[in-house]
């Protein structure tokens, strides 16, 4: 069984000019997976992790995670955002600490956990700071800690490596691709950038334009533990990345006659 | 980080030749005001600074009484406006709905001179300290109202959507995210509220009162007393200085995180 089920997920925002974020999206992902999802703004990507999060209810459809349909937010998955989202009131410790405090974990325990998950992503003796004193590839960092303090079993990214300048990005890109690797958890990505879609992937899917639907579904059977950088230099990247290209370029066009 | 301490003898100094000519200017001042007083202006109008001096040391008793009592006046009224103004800025701000009813209203009454209203409150509560406790808790309150309504309404959606996918229920986000994101805004609010308190109790003392710095003022023009009348005002000066300074500097504390993020 698959861990994550969606089954012809619709979101439609009511408004003055309704907008269709999603219309009858299917997907199922697998235990272990890391998927990208890529297409061009407005698609809806960013829609299908918040309903994946419980952070928005589907118009219609389902979304189940472990068989389970999504009722609000819960310990199995976590959530990394584009903007970071550090409370900037708190340390790189108490943010960190934060989900484990609103279960109220005890303190100690907090702490001991939070000093792993620091030392995940390479964030050891920046406990005491506060987030304006760290670069942008920190505070992520922070981010990425924070969200896999509850264990969670799926991760949820949304576009979280886009505020980055190229090089901290392809670093940071191979960080998480290691991580993933020694926890196994399932990762759903959502990115503009081609490369990284299918550098960092098992599965790229392919959004058309708004309204939101899966244009197409790419496996990358690139080699394991693969290199961010060196990866994007063999011929088979080349042809998957000319292969996904042809077709988000459409809807890419499309969606700028709209806009 | 590192470069602080390094820049720390550099910044001093030119601190230090900031003070020096803030020195020279309030020097200048009180020089241009000392001639004026004693040769070009009108005694009537100007008392120079040596004269209002010396009132000051004659009549400190009096002035303490004076300033004890509008202090105590500005504090009670600050007090009450603080806890109204908090209480209903943080209910308007947690319930969408009342707020959007009530903005309007607010927004009017923010723009209508309240002040006018001290003469109605001195009807009501009496010449004593009462109506001067009740101007300023009206007064005071609105802008802390608008200001925690403004945080709130400030607060970074994405900061709430990252507590709730932790797992934070509606009043765990009001604690950890709210509360918090507003507060410079608060701190903001109750040092505006707080000058604004002190208006209220210097102008309500000056339409009718027993005692108070405002009184002092007002009833050292009556009787043509100006070296008085300016002991009061460099007394109220002194105060609201002091005062907003305090506040200032106790926002800085809290705020850090508010403050240095920008740079």
């Amino acid at each position: 069984m698959s861990l994550i089920a969606v089954e012809g997920l619709t979101k439609v925002f009511p408004g003055a000019t309704e907008v269709v974020a999603l219309d009858g999206v299917s997907l199922t992902v697998d235990e272990g997976e890391f998927v990208s999802l890529i297409g061009p703004s407005g698609c809806g990507k960013s829609t299908l992790l918040h309903i994946l999060d419980g952070l928005e209810t589907a118009t219609a459809g389902r979304a189940l995670v472990a068989g389970r349909p999504v009722d609000g937010p819960g310990p199995d998955r976590g959530m990394v955002f584009q903007e970071y989202a550090l409370l900037p009131w708190r340390t790189v410790q108490a943010n960190v600490e934060l989900g484990l405090e609103l279960r109220r974990v005890p303190a100690a325990e907090r702490r001991r956990i939070a000093a792993d998950r620091l030392a995940l992503v390479g964030l050891q003796g920046f406990e005491g700071r506060y987030p304006h004193e760290l670069s942008g590839g920190m505070r992520q960092r922070v981010s990425i800690a924070r969200a896999l303090t509850l264990q969670p079993r799926i991760l949820l990214m949304d576009e979280p490596f886009a505020n980055l300048d190229a090089q901290t990005r392809l670093l940071l890109e191979d960080e998480l691709l290691a991580i993933w690797q020694r926890t196994g958890q399932t990762v759903l990505f959502v990115t503009h950038d081609l490369a990284e879609a299918i550098a960092m992937a098992d599965r790229v899917v392919i959004f058309t334009a708004r309204p939101g639907r899966i244009k197409d579904v790419v496996q990358v059977r690139l080699p394991r533990p693969r290199d961010v950088v060196r990866v994007r230099t063999t011929p088979e990247f080349a042809r998957l990345y000319d292969h996904v290209w042809t077709q988000l370029r459409d809807e890419v066009l499309k969606s700028r006659e709209v806009a | 980080m590192t470069t602080a301490a390094a820049a720390r003898p550099g910044l001093w100094r030119r601190d230090g030749a900031l003070y020096l000519w803030r020195g020279v200017v309030f020097v200048a001042i009180l020089a241009l005001w000392e001639l004026a007083g004693r040769y070009w202006v009108n005694p009537v109008f100007l008392s120079p600074p040596s004269v209002v001096a010396g009132r000051l040391v004659a009549m400190r008793a009096d002035l303490a009484r004076h300033t004890a009592i509008t202090l105590q006046e500005v504090l009670t009224g600050f007090a009450i406006a603080a806890t109204w103004g908090i209480l209903a800025g943080y209910v308007l701000g947690a319930n969408r709905t009342v707020e959007r009813v009530v903005e309007p209203f607010l927004a009017a009454f923010y723009a209508v001179p309240i002040i006018a209203i001290a003469p109605l409150l001195i009807l009501v509560f009496g010449l004593g300290t009462r109506s001067k406790v009740a101007t300023a808790a009206i007064y005071a309150g609105l802008p802390i109202v608008v200001n925690v309504v403004t945080g709130i309404k400030n607060v970074d959606s994405v900061l709430i959507k990252a507590v709730r996918s932790l797992g934070a229920g509606r009043a765990q986000i009001f604690v950890k995210v709210t509360l918090p994101a507003s507060l410079p805004y608060l701190l903001a609010g109750l040092r505006l509220g707080f000058t604004l308190a002190l208006i209220a109790v210097i102008v309500s003392q000056m339409l009718a009162a027993y005692a108070g710095l405002g009184w002092l003022v007002a009833y050292a023009a009556g009787t043509f007393r100006t070296p008085d009348l300016y002991v009061g005002l460099v007394a109220l000066g002194a105060l609201g200085m002091l005062a907003n300074e305090g506040l200032r500097r106790l926002e800085y504390r809290l705020m850090r995180w508010h403050y240095e993020r920008g740079r």
